[in-house]
């Protein structure tokens, strides 16, 4: 039971860090987003300005597919920190844009 | 971005510490002030689940001035707990697609027009009940889909089964569920898990064998994968010929050769028995043995075994005797928890059944069942298949409440909630998918109905059975046009979709959830619901389809689970609940059942802590004898290497949902092969260039990925189908488990050509 208290403490604070993580990343990110990637279409609304939207990947995966590589921390280059390391499969919300 | 190497390779390296430490970051601070960003940025949030997988989380709509602005993960689901992953987060854009059709169509001449509800329904009318006078019930059918809603299948196999007297009722998790249905039923008695998604947290061990659960099922993937970082201990095996986004977190990867698992499946019953990890207490209380045809004795069934030695096995799959002995062992590991999880790797062969029965085998051997983190798990790859199909029967042999056709009780049963005489359900099953398929083409099947699903684009040996799907009076209720099931349609009806109307889904885990009505369908399109009751209103079935919505069809629908081993949730509950698992017991409340046949958990067993296999006369589960079996179309000289299908998870299924998101279709545009790098390089292929992949059945072009995003083995090349444009089944083998009639998609021999 405690184990289960302690996921579920986990995931809600992933979704919580994942909603954080919008802003941060789009405060941070170097290369703004582009509109088009998310809009919905015939809407005229963005998802990525909404609460909790995962940013899509702004750059080619040119060096593999462990994005925490460079996310976990944000020391290498000007990647942008990830707010919820914790989550590793990536790619799961964040689709490619290039 | 700028990086330099030394950077790189340090962060690799904390990147693989961290995660095997289990470490994470200091959350406390961050918590408190994204709550503030908790704020609501629609008019209302509405309940609803996931469109797409079987893993069924739980999502909100937001709605704005009548339109979806956004999809979020529910935090009150437990299947999610707010998380989902890319396909559902652009959910709302399969909404305002370009080629949703908002008027039904009619052929004539060869070219669609748009005509009236009325005219479209008269006509599909006068060419069924024309079918049904001149060639009898057995010309007409149904072909439905583990996407639809739970009330739409019910409806659906009632006319057809019931009024019509046709059981002729298919639908698509015939291709991909089939086999698991068949492994439990024969070794329980009763179809679906047992166990639960929350047995993850319970697991010391999983087993994982033909299943990509990072791109096929994302959330589970994740709830996974935290496992894992919460503990590190837990061991996580993968057994896949070929190396995919899933073994990011595998302990042990085992690489055998494509269509020979079930010499390691059995080989590892083998060791357990040989090395004494059985727990025989547990075997003698709850267990007895059949060879398929009769019944066996323990020692008969040792004796069976001796004949598979991991040396066989080695011979067979490539792995080391060691490897096959260690997997054995730490599958058996007394004091540990085991879950296994499969997925169609396992389900689309020839010998699904028996691999089904296999993994049964070694949880049964090893007593690792009915209890928390133990438990043998399939995992179903629709968001209903076993909501809409399984449970409510809609598939040729079967009856709802898990019954089937051919026991007269059951008619009886189904026939008195009907309100028709038993003698009207046919006691003979109908024809099984690929039959009802090669009826088209033989002509014999008059007039079909397709609902929710695209068959020409996702049967085997498409090419084959889509000249059928010309020659037959064909219906197809669809939301997109064209597809390329309807380009055969002689009448395309326009559907709502998704939370454009309201019903109920059940996932992998016995889990059914209500999804509510968000928004109104666009134009004239309507739920298949109200074409359905339309359609036997107009057939002259009136008086058995006198329903106000999808509660009245539910409400029905309960009645034929009272008092079977699957009783279902109120309406009323499924609405508040966010989600109930069944069974629940007398309809009653909302806290459902997350382990069947334990006392304690499964409420029809009294005393706590029991085990009760009661699905079986003798309350034991049965460990089969099967033999080895190996694909049906194994690589030769002249085709030599083994082709198999799958997913990827920007795309689900005929992509006809996730091909209308542009950010989706951006991030993988296309279907593709992927190909070792050996026979790539003796191939003189590499990555982009176009080949033709060639079977005996036909072929189809692909753009080549070398070892990307997966690796498949020497030998092996691997496909994604979700492209209409690269028909990718037209490759594919047509051949079926003759136990389950599920086609084997997964193995068959195919010879690359430079284009
Ligand atoms: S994991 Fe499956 S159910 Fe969940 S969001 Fe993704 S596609 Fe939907």
């Amino acid at each position: 039971m405690e184990q289960h208290k302690r996921l579920l403490f986990f995931i809600v604070c992933s979704v919580f860090l994942l909603m954080l993580g919008v802003l941060t990343l789009t405060a941070c990110s170097s290369q703004p987003q582009s509109g088009e990637i998310a809009d919905i279409s015939k809407t005229g609304l963005q998802q990525e300005v909404l609460t909790g939207f995962p940013p899509p990947i702004p750059h080619k995966l040119d060096r593999g597919d462990d994005c925490l590589v460079c996310h976990r921390q944000g020391e290498v280059g000007e990647a942008p920190k990830t707010p919820h390391p914790e989550n590793i499969p990536c790619r799961q919300c964040h689709v490619l844009s290039e | 971005m700028n990086f330099t190497r030394r950077n790189f390779i340090k962060a690799c390296a904390v990147s693989t510490a961290m995660l095997t430490a289990g470490c994470s970051v200091n959350k406390s601070g961050t918590q408190t002030e994204s709550q503030k960003l908790n704020k609501s940025d629609a008019d209302s949030w509405v309940k609803s689940v996931c469109r797409y997988c079987g893993t069924g989380c739980g999502v909100l709509i937001g709605v704005t001035n009548g339109k979806v602005i956004a999809v979020k993960g529910d935090p009150d689901n437990e299947v999610n707990k707010g998380l989902l992953c890319a396909k559902g987060y652009y959910l709302p854009q399969i909404l305002t697609a370009d080629d949703r059709i908002t008027q039904p169509l009619v052929k004539k001449n060869g070219k669609f027009v748009e005509t009236s509800w009325e005219e479209a329904m008269n006509l599909i009318t006068e060419k069924f009940s024309n079918a049904i006078d001149e060639y009898g019930p057995a010309s007409v059918g149904f072909y439905g889909s583990g996407q639809a809603l739970a009330e739409e299948e019910y409806v659906a196999n009632k006319l057809f089964k019931g009024a019509i007297g046709s059981n002729n009722v298919e639908g698509n998790p015939r291709l991909c569920m089939a086999s698991a249905v068949g492994g439990y039923t024969t070794t329980f008695g009763a179809d679906e898990p047992m166990g639960a998604y929350e047995d993850f947290e319970h697991a010391d061990v999983f087993f994982i064998i033909g299943s990509n659960m990072a791109e096929c099922h994302p959330v589970l993937f994740a709830r996974l994968t935290d496992k894992k970082r919460q503990d590190p201990h837990t061991k996580i095996i993968i057994a896949d010929p070929r190396r995919h986004r899933s073994h990011k977190i595998a302990d042990i990867s085992v690489p055998f050769k494509p269509g020979t698992d079930l010499a390691l499946l059995n080989a590892m019953a083998y060791v357990i028995i040989e090395e004494g990890l059985t727990d025989e207490d547990f075997i003698a209380k709850h267990t007895s043995f059949s060879n398929g045809q009769a019944k066996i004795t323990y020692d008969q069934f040792k004796e069976f075994i001796k004949d598979f030695t991991p040396e066989f096995a080695e011979k067979k799959t490539n792995l080391s005797v060691d490897r096959i002995r260690e997997l054995a062992r730490i599958f058996a590991e007394p004091g540990k928890n085991t879950m296994s999880m499969w997925t169609m790797g396992i389900n689309q062969r020839v010998a699904g059944v028996w691999a089904n029965n296999m993994l049964h085998n070694l949880h049964l051997l090893t007593g690792k069942i009915c209890r928390p983190g133990s438990t043998p798990f399939s995992l179903t790859g629709q968001p209903s298949a076993c909501g809409s199909v399984r449970e409510v029967g809609a598939l040729c042999h079967l009856l709802p409440g898990h019954r089937g056709v051919a026991n007269a009780k059951h008619r009886e049963e189904i026939a008195k909630i009907w309100g028709i005489s038993a003698d009207r359900i046919s006691p003979k099953p109908g024809y099984h998918t690929m039959q009802l398929f090669q009826k088209c083409v033989d002509g014999d099947v008059k007039a079909l109905w397709v609902m929710c699903t695209n068959p020409a684009q996702s049967l085997p040996n498409a090419t084959h059975y889509n000249p059928g799907l010309e020659k037959t009076f064909l219906v197809v209720a669809e939301t997109y046009h064209p597809t390329l099931t309807s380009k055969y349609a002689d009448v395309v009806l326009p559907a709502a979709l998704w939370c454009e109307k309201e019903g109920v889904y059940g996932n992998t885990e016995r889990r059914t959830q209500h999804l509510a009505k968000a928004i109104d369908p666009p134009g004239e399109a309507r739920p298949d619901l109200d074409m359905l009751i339309d359609f036997a209103h107009r057939l002259g079935y009136g008086s058995l389809f006198q329903y106000d919505g999808p509660e009245d069809v539910w409400n029905e629908y309960l009645k034929c689970t009272t008092g079977t081993d699957m009783e279902l949730a109120t309406y009323q509950s499924l609405k508040e609940a966010h989600g109930i698992q069944w069974p629940v017991k007398d309809h009653k409340g909302i806290q459902g059942t997350v382990r069947r046949f334990i006392g304690g958990e499964d409420p029809y067993i009294k005393e706590k802590g029991k085990i009760d296999f009661y699905a079986k006369p003798d309350n034991r589960a049965v460990i089969f004898a099967r033999p080895y079996k190996e694909g049906e179309e194994m690589p030769d000289a002249e085709y030599p290497f083994c082709l198999t299908t799958g997913r990827i998870l920007e795309h689900w299924h005929t992509g006809t949902m996730t091909g209308k998101c542009p950010a989706l279709n951006r991030a993988v545009p296309s279907s593709y092969v992927e190909v070792h790098s050996k026979d790539a390089t003796q191939l003189g292929i590499k990555n982009g260039d176009i080949v033709r992949l060639v079977s005996r059945r036909g072929s189809v072009e692909l753009p080549v990925q070398v070892e990307r995003p997966g690796i498949p083995q020497p030998g092996m090349l691997f496909a994604t189908w979700f492209e209409a444009d690269r028909l990718v089944n037209s490759v594919t083998i047509d051949a079926v488990d003759p136990g389950s009639k599920e086609p084997e998609f997964k193995i068959c021999a195919v010879r690359v050509e430079k284009v």
